[in-house]
C-alpha cells in the first residue's frame, strides 16, 4: 500500500519507460485505481494516434477532458490548441491568436520552432494542477528516450537568453516539476535483457536532465519463480517445455540483475514495484482486472534469490 | 528481392517492437549476399552494438569480424543529431567567419543540441550525406520510435516550406525595422503581426530568435536545397519502406496508423515484418494444453490469439494499391542481443 500511495498522494505523475513496456496499461490502470479510491482523476497523453481511449473501448479522447468511467476522466492533449488556450484564456489576448496565431505563416513557424510543443504540454499539465479540479493528474508520456528531450526542454528554454512574459511562465512550470511533493515520476521496465539494459542508461541520465524526480521503478509481467517452475516442470518433456523454461529463466535472471543493479542508481527496494504477469490485458479494461492488478501490487512480490 | 532492387530501405514502427534489431538483422543480410551496406541507427542500443562488435559513434566505421558470413561489407552509425547539425552548417556556410558564428549563436547551440524534435531531420539529413557519397550499394536507416516516425516523413516538406526565402525575410524584415524604429513604429500589417507576437514573447526574445534567423539565413538555401534532394530520395524508386510491428494490440495499432500516413502522404510501402510472433512449430501443442493455465502460459496463448487477431487486422488496413510482403519472424527465447540471436533473424527474413 506503502509504494501505491506514494505514487498516488503526488498531484501531477509522469509515467514513462521504453516503448513495449506497457506504461499506456499501467498509466491506465493505475488512473483506475485511484478512482476506485474515490479520487477524481484526469488521465492524460499527449500523441499523434491515442493508446488510452482503445484501452478503455472508447472512441479518441482528443483534446477534452472526457468521462471515462464514474470520477475518471481523460484527455489527449494537443499542443496548438494549449497554445490557443494559453494566448486566448490565460494572456487574454483572443483577437492576438486569431490575428497571428492563426495565421498559416506563423503556424509553420511556431510547429519548427523545437521544444515549443513540450513546453506548451507541461504548461497545461501545471496549470490543470494548479486549477485543483482533479485530485490525481497522471501523464502517460512520451516514451524514455522522448522524455528525457521533453524533460530538458525547460532548461533549455531558460539557457536561450529569451526574456519575456513566456519565460517567467517556463521558470514558473520548471520549479513546479522540481516539487518531489507535487509531482512524481514512475519508470516502467520489463524483466528482459535489451530492456534492463535501456533502463540502466536512462536512470543514469534521469537525475542530470529532468526537473521531475523519480518517485518508483515499476517491473512488469514479472514470473514468480518458484509457482511457474512448478507448473512447468509438470508438463510432458517438450520443445514446448524448453521454449517455456528458456523464458522463465530469462526473465527470473533479469529480475536478480535489476535487483542488484537498481540499488547503485539510488532506487531503493521501497521504491520498486514488482508486478507479477497477470496474462492478457483485457481490453476493454475492466474494474475487475484493475482490482486483480491492485491486489497483486499490493501483494507485495518480491523476485525470489 | 527487395535488398537487391532499393538502395534505402527505411524501417518504421512504434518503439518496443524490435525494430532496431530487424534494422541489424536486414543489413546482415544483405552484407552477407555481398553488399557494400551502411547502417543508421538511432536507438542508443549499445548492447546491441557490443554484440556486434562496435562502438557506435557519429561516424560510419566498420563492423569486422565474427558478424559477417559473406563477402560484403557492413558500416554502421548512431545517430548524433548535434555532429549531423555542424556538418550541414559547415557544408552549407558561405565563409568561415559565418560559419563561426553560427555554431557560437546560443540559440542555435540549444536547438542543434538539447531540444526534442531535431532528430528525425537530421536521420535524414545523414541518409543524404551519405547517399551522396555514392559508396555504399544499401543504405538502411532505423527511425525514431513512436509517432516520431510520422513526423520524419513530413518534416522535409514542413522544412522545405519553413525555409523558403521569401517567408523568412517576410517575417525578418519587420525586425530591422523594429530594432531601429521602436515597436509602437511598426506600421504594416506582417509588421503589427510579429509585434503582437513580441508581446507574448517579449520583444527582446523576438529579437534573438531574429538574430539567430538572420544568421542561418546564410545556411538556408544549402538546407532547401538538401531539404529538397531528401524528398527526391525518398520519393524515387530506389527507396523502401519496411514496417516493423509485433502482434501486441497498440504496437499493431500504431503500425496501422503509420500504415495508413504513408497511403496519406503517397509513399509506398514494400514490406512488414510481423516480429516477435510465437514459433510456429509450438502452437499446436502450446493451444493443446488444458487448463489451469500458469501466468506464462496464459500469456502465451493470449499471445498466439493476438498473432491471429493482428494478421486479420492488418489484412483489412492495407490501403487497395498496397502490397507489401509480409514476413512472420519467431520471437526467441534466447537473449536477442548475440551475434547467434540477430544472425538467426536475418536468416529468417528470407
Amino acid at each position: 500500500m506503502k509504494i501505491l500511495s506514494s505514487v498516488l498522494e503526488k498531484k501531477l505523475l509522469f509515467v514513462s519507460g521504453k516503448g513495449g513496456t506497457g506504461k499506456s496499461c499501467l498509466s491506465a490502470c493505475l488512473a483506475y485505481a485511484a478512482a476506485l479510491q474515490g479520487k477524481k482523476v484526469l488521465l492524460v497523453e499527449s500523441a499523434q494516434q491515442e493508446q488510452l481511449a482503445p484501452l478503455f473501448g472508447l472512441p479518441a479522447f482528443g483534446h477534452h477532458e472526457t468521462p471515462i468511467e464514474g470520477s475518471l476522466f481523460g484527455i489527449n492533449l494537443d499542443a496548438t490548441a494549449c497554445l490557443r488556450e494559453y494566448v486566448v484564456e490565460r494572456l487574454r489576448m483572443p483577437r492576438l491568436y486569431d490575428k497571428v496565431f492563426q495565421n498559416g505563416l506563423v503556424k509553420t513557424f511556431l510547429e519548427t520552432i523545437p521544444g515549443l510543443a513540450e513546453t506548451m504540454i507541461l504548461g497545461r499539465l501545471q496549470h490543470t494542477v494548479v486549477r485543483n479540479r482533479y485530485d490525481v493528474v497522471i501523464y502517460d508520456a512520451p516514451a524514455s528516450g522522448h522524455f528525457l528531450g521533453m524533460m530538458t526542454t525547460l532548461d533549455a528554454v531558460l539557457a536561450s537568453e529569451l526574456v519575456g512574459p513566456l519565460l517567467e511562465q517556463v521558470k514558473e512550470v520548471r520549479n513546479f516539476l522540481a516539487t518531489p511533493s507535487i509531482c512524481g515520476f514512475l519508470l516502467v521496465t520489463l524483466a528482459e535483457e535489451l530492456v534492463v539494459n535501456e533502463t540502466l542508461d536512462f536512470l543514469a541520465q534521469l537525475k542530470q536532465k529532468s526537473p521531475v524526480a523519480l518517485s518508483a521503478v515499476a517491473i512488469n509481467r514479472v514470473l514468480q519463480g518458484k509457482e511457474e517452475s512448478v507448473a512447468l516442470q509438470a508438463l510432458p518433456p517438450s520443445p514446448l517445455q524448453d521454449f517455456l523454461l528458456q523464458n522463465l529463466h530469462h526473465n527470473v535472471t533479469c529480475q536478480q540483475w535489476m535487483q542488484r543493479e537498481l540499488p547503485t542508481y539510488e532506487v531503493s527496494p521501497e521504491q520498486t514495484f514488482w508486478i507479477p504477469e497477470l496474462g492478457a490485458f483485457p481490453e476493454p479494461l475492466t474494474a475487475e482486472f484493475v482490482r486483480k492488478f491492485l491486489h497483486a501490487i499490493l501483494s507485495g512480490h518480491a523476485p525470489a534469490a | 528481392m527487395l535488398l537487391q532492387r532499393k538502395k534505402v530501405l527505411l524501417l518504421l514502427g512504434a518503439g518496443g517492437v524490435g525494430k532496431t534489431s530487424c534494422s541489424v538483422a536486414v543489413a546482415l543480410r544483405a552484407a552477407s549476399m555481398g553488399k557494400k551496406v551502411a547502417l543508421l541507427s538511432i536507438d542508443p542500443a549499445k548492447r546491441l552494438a557490443a554484440a556486434m562488435g562496435i562502438e557506435l559513434g557519429g561516424q560510419l566505421r566498420t563492423v569486422e569480424g565474427a558478424v559477417l558470413a559473406g563477402a560484403g561489407r557492413l558500416d554502421a552509425a548512431m545517430l548524433d543529431p548535434k555532429t549531423v547539425f555542424d556538418g550541414m552548417v559547415r557544408r552549407y556556410a558561405p565563409n568561415r567567419a559565418t560559419q563561426a558564428r553560427i555554431l557560437a549563436n546560443p540559440l542555435y547551440r540549444v536547438a542543434s543540441t538539447q531540444l526534442a524534435g531535431s532528430m528525425e531531420f537530421m536521420a535524414l539529413a545523414q541518409l543524404q550525406e551519405i547517399m551522396e557519397m555514392a559508396e555504399y550499394d544499401l543504405v538502411i536507416v532505423d527511425t525514431p520510435p513512436d509517432t516520431q516516425a510520422l513526423q520524419f516523413l513530413q518534416t522535409p516538406n514542413i522544412l522545405a516550406s519553413f525555409m523558403e526565402k521569401r517567408v523568412m525575410q517576410w517575417l525578418i524584415r519587420p525586425f530591422y525595422f523594429a530594432s531601429k524604429l521602436g515597436l509602437g513604429r511598426l506600421a504594416n500589417w506582417g509588421e503589427k503581426l510579429m509585434g503582437n507576437l513580441a508581446k507574448v514573447t517579449g520583444f527582446h526574445a523576438l529579437r534573438s530568435l531574429v538574430d539567430f534567423l538572420v544568421l542561418i539565413q546564410a545556411v538556408m538555401e544549402g538546407f532547401h536545397q538538401h531539404g529538397l534532394r531528401i524528398v527526391q530520395t525518398l520519393r524515387g524508386p530506389d527507396a523502401g519502406f519496411l514496417l516493423v510491428t509485433s502482434p501486441h494490440p497498440p504496437a499493431l495499432r500504431a503500425a496501422e496508423n503509420l500504415i495508413q500516413h504513408l497511403h496519406q502522404v503517397k509513399y509506398a510501402l514494400d514490406g512488414v515484418i510481423l516480429n516477435r510472433c510465437f514459433p510456429a512449430a509450438l502452437r499446436v501443442p502450446l493451444l493443446a494444453l488444458e487448463p489451469p493455465f500458469s501466468p506464462l502460459v496464459g500469456y502465451m496463448r493470449a499471445r498466439v490469439q493476438e498473432e491471429i487477431d493482428a494478421k486479420i487486422s492488418l489484412q483489412k488496413t492495407l490501403p487497395a494499391d498496397f502490397h507489401p510482403f509480409v514476413i512472420e519472424v519467431e520471437a526467441q527465447s534466447h537473449v536477442l542481443s548475440s551475434v547467434e540471436a540477430l544472425q538467426h533473424l536475418s536468416q529468417q527474413l528470407g
